[in-house]
């Protein structure tokens, strides 16, 4: 699976030969035993860890997010629940990795979120790398902090100013958008010389039937009647009806919603099983009604993550993950302003906070 | 129509024009070897000062024995300069008339570039210049030209140009585009993101642009020629292929932008980018597809109506099968007659030159790096 172990490092990905091993014992290692440090091993110096916060660049940024969370969280527990991998390729493509991962812990600690509350907390997120002669060359994690929020007791409202406050927390320039393009009937590309269906292209097609198409109706044909989703925010959703609704609610707030799949890939468990992994991307104008205030016309990016266990080309079982928080925060920030001739630099309109449901 | 549009004629063509060819890389006719391509050679730090000294991977003629190839020097060259403090290798690594480019002027003589490395090193401590990527052409007899797409970090621990310390962190996007030969540096194109180190140092750049006393050497503003995008009452030139009976890297982006900049060919958009590509572009900002990209064009058209775009230089590393790596140096000269993001119209003409690096999979730009230092063209527009 990889191409031999990488100059002098003691531990790499892919050493013992099963890349879901090695990453199941890296965050065992790293979370639960503390020896961050390790991290040096793993994840190479030029490695960019893209967070809802920001990138990050290689593995000092990272064992330091690592130790702002177990400050806040000393009894903190991480276990790894499913890694889904793309197999090597090449030297130069390397392999990627999606591993679903959940921590709890009591916030006894001074965290990001401010001093400690005593309260039990859960996290969950999808993180995915990519690969290269063992080492994490770059990585996306999807997190649901929103469940940190909540379970802290902390309201949306009063975190807000802290996040924009919080130096990092770097909110990109909001102030070149574009229009929405997308090929809305144009299907994506099937391999028809394939005999064999590929489960990549029928779920890229199927999704963008769903979501791009506005085909609610299929959402029966994709997920089995008993499906259960785990969605964002601890919204746990089960069958057609509330499958529907989900994306029926979305829709409402973002009426010109696209959805891409950015990355995906799977494994295959043989009898028509796989467990398939995908980054992806929505954009779409907060031009709707919804949870998170407004309608504030802002034309937003979220990104996210999503596992799916697939049982006779249905969806049984899926994980979705993307951050809520984030959403807020860009949704509500205020405007970069260069208008320097103005006077008043960044001192644009602040987003009403007070329509922010809770 | 008495005329025929050749670009619209060449809508056909373009469209079937797929960079799939051969990697000429602008030397020889052989593609770049893989273990010469950046993304394939050493991942770590540690795996190039463990290579230091051993078997020369490509001919460097005149070039320290400890170097093995022309990435190797990019890499471990900035390090001992930059992070282990040898500033005064510049000695070494750049020609006693080195000129530096920016958009704050030229800078030139090694003296200078040392100053300038000190007065970084003085703001920002520990700085750290990460290689994200080192794209590369030509050979050690005409000389080699090189783009270093960086990613910088460092506390602002002391004073800089931007003002007294602000204890803040930062991190920023920077390209170094040099041209070298026999270990020497000759010239360089230097374009900093400095508007995202202003924003994370949480200073309004009003503030830090009065403050600023300015480039090396002051734009020159009182003698000006018009922006020339067409000959007298002609129109924009057409983009001749060089390699017009195959599809070639080369061809795909400079008929493009051409067509997109001069032409204002905003549908070129589609044909250069897939729906869901990446673009970083300056002060941080993330873009997002199609839309986005198209956003960005406009916005710097309509500040600037009668812009020219030129491509200055351009070459890649990469192949089909794992995608092109490019590197693209480029020059915008237009007057600000118009409104948008860098304030009201001052009818200023201004030169900006800007750096961009894309990855080209099937045919299609999916993630670019795109950067222009904005506040330098801030204060060239109403500073200066």
């Amino acid at each position: 699976m990889i191409d031999g172990q990488p100059g002098s490092r003691s531990r790499w990905l892919g050493a013992s030969g099963d890349i879901a091993h090695d990453i199941r014992e890296m965050v065992d290692d790293v979370w639960n035993r503390k020896n961050v440090g390790l991290f040096h091993d793993y994840v190479a110096p030029t490695a960019i860890v893209h967070t809802s916060t920001g990138d990050r660049i290689g593995p000092d940024a990272t064992i330091a997010d690592v130790f702002r969370t177990l400050a806040g969280f000393p009894d903190l527990r991480t276990t790894v629940h499913d890694v889904i991998w793309r197999p090597f390729e090449s030297r130069q493509a390397g392999c990627s990795a999606s591993f679903r991962w959940s921590w709890s812990g009591h916030n006894t600690g001074y965290s990001i979120y401010g001093p400690p509350t005593g309260r039990l907390v859960t996290a969950t997120g999808i993180t995915t790398l990519s690969i290269r002669q063992g080492m994490i060359v770059e990585a996306w994690i999807a997190a649901d902090t929103s469940t940190i929020v909540e379970g802290l007791g902390i309201g949306t409202t009063t975190l807000l100013p802290a996040l924009r406050a919080n130096r990092l927390t770097h909110i990109p320039a909001a102030d070149i958008v574009g229009e929405i393009i997308s090929p809305l009937m144009e299907s994506p590309q099937v391999d028809s010389g394939n005999a064999a269906p590929d489960v990549g292209a029928s779920l890229r097609q199927r999704l963008h039937d769903i979501w791009n198409r506005r085909l609610l109706g299929t959402i029966a044909d994709l997920y089995a009647p008993s499906c259960h989703r785990h969605g964002t925010g601890g919204r746990e959703r089960q069958g057609h009806h509330e499958l529907t609704h989900d994306t029926v609610a979305l829709l409402a707030t973002f009426p010109d919603l696209r959805l891409f799949i950015d990355d995906l890939f799977w494994v295959d468990e043989g009898n028509a099983r796989y467990r398939a992994a995908m980054r992806w991307s929505i954009i779409g104008t907060h031009d709707g009604p919804g949870v998170w205030g407004g309608p504030t016309g802002r034309r937003i990016r979220i990104t996210g993550a999503t596992h799916q266990h697939i049982r006779h080309d249905q969806i049984v079982e899926e994980w979705v993950v993307w951050d809520e928080l984030s959403l807020l925060a860009r949704l509500h920030v205020p405007l970069m302003d260069l208008s320097v001739d103005d006077g008043d630099t960044g001192d644009a309109p602040v987003g009403d906070d007070s329509t922010i449901d809770e | 129509m008495a005329e025929t549009n050749d670009v619209v004629e060449n809508e056909r063509q373009v469209a079937t024009r797929k960079p799939d060819a051969p990697a000429t890389n602008g030397r020889t006719d052989e593609a770049t070897p893989t273990e010469l391509d950046f993304r394939a050679s050493r991942i770590d730090f540690l795996d190039y000062e463990a290579g230091a000294g051993g078997e020369r991977r490509q001919s460097l003629r005149g070039f320290e024995d400890h170097y093995t190839d022309i990435i190797d020097y990019i890499v471990r060259c900035t390090h001992r300069m930059w992070e282990e403090g040898g500033v005064g290798l510049l000695y070494e690594y750049y020609s006693h008339n080195a000129v530096v480019w920016s958009d704050w002027g030229q800078s030139y003589g090694r003296d200078q570039t040392i100053e300038y490395v000190v007065q970084r090193m003085a703001g920002f401590p520990n700085l750290r210049i990460y290689a994200n990527d080192v794209i590369w052409a030509g050979d050690d007899v005409q000389g080699f030209r090189t783009c270093h797409r960086i990613t910088q970090t460092g506390h602002n621990w002391g004073y800089s140009k931007y003002g007294p310390p602000t204890n803040r962190p930062t991190q920023s996007t920077c390209f170094a585009n040099c041209v070298m030969r026999e270990n020497r540096i000759y010239e360089e194109w230097l374009v900093v993101d400095e508007m995202t180190v202003v924003r994370q140092l949480g200073l309004d750049p009003d503030a830090v642009l009065r403050g600023i006393a300015g480039g090396v050497l002051p734009p020159n503003i009182d003698i000006v020629g018009e922006s020339v995008k067409a000959r007298g009452q002609g129109r924009p030139d057409t983009y001749v292929p060089r390699n017009p009976d195959q599809p070639d890297v080369e061809d795909f982006l400079r008929s493009n932008l051409h067509e997109l900049w001069n032409w204002r060919m905003l549908n070129r958009i589609s044909d250069l980018y897939a729906p869901n590509c990446v673009i970083h572009a300056p002060s941080g900002r993330e873009l997002y597809g199609l839309g986005d990209a198209k956003a960005l064009v406009v916005a710097l058209m309509a500040s600037f109506p009668d812009a020219r775009f030129e491509v200055d230089d351009l070459y890649w590393n990469g192949d089909e099968r794992m995608g092109y790596r490019t590197a693209v140096r480029w020059s915008l000269t237009g007057t600000h007659r118009g409104v948008g993001i860098w304030g009201k119209p001052t009818g200023r003409p201004v030169h900006i030159i800007g750096t961009t690096s894309h990855i080209i999979r099937d045919g299609k730009i999916v993630e670019e790096w795109t950067l222009f230092n904005e506040l330098a063209l801030l204060w060239k527009l109403h500073y200066a």
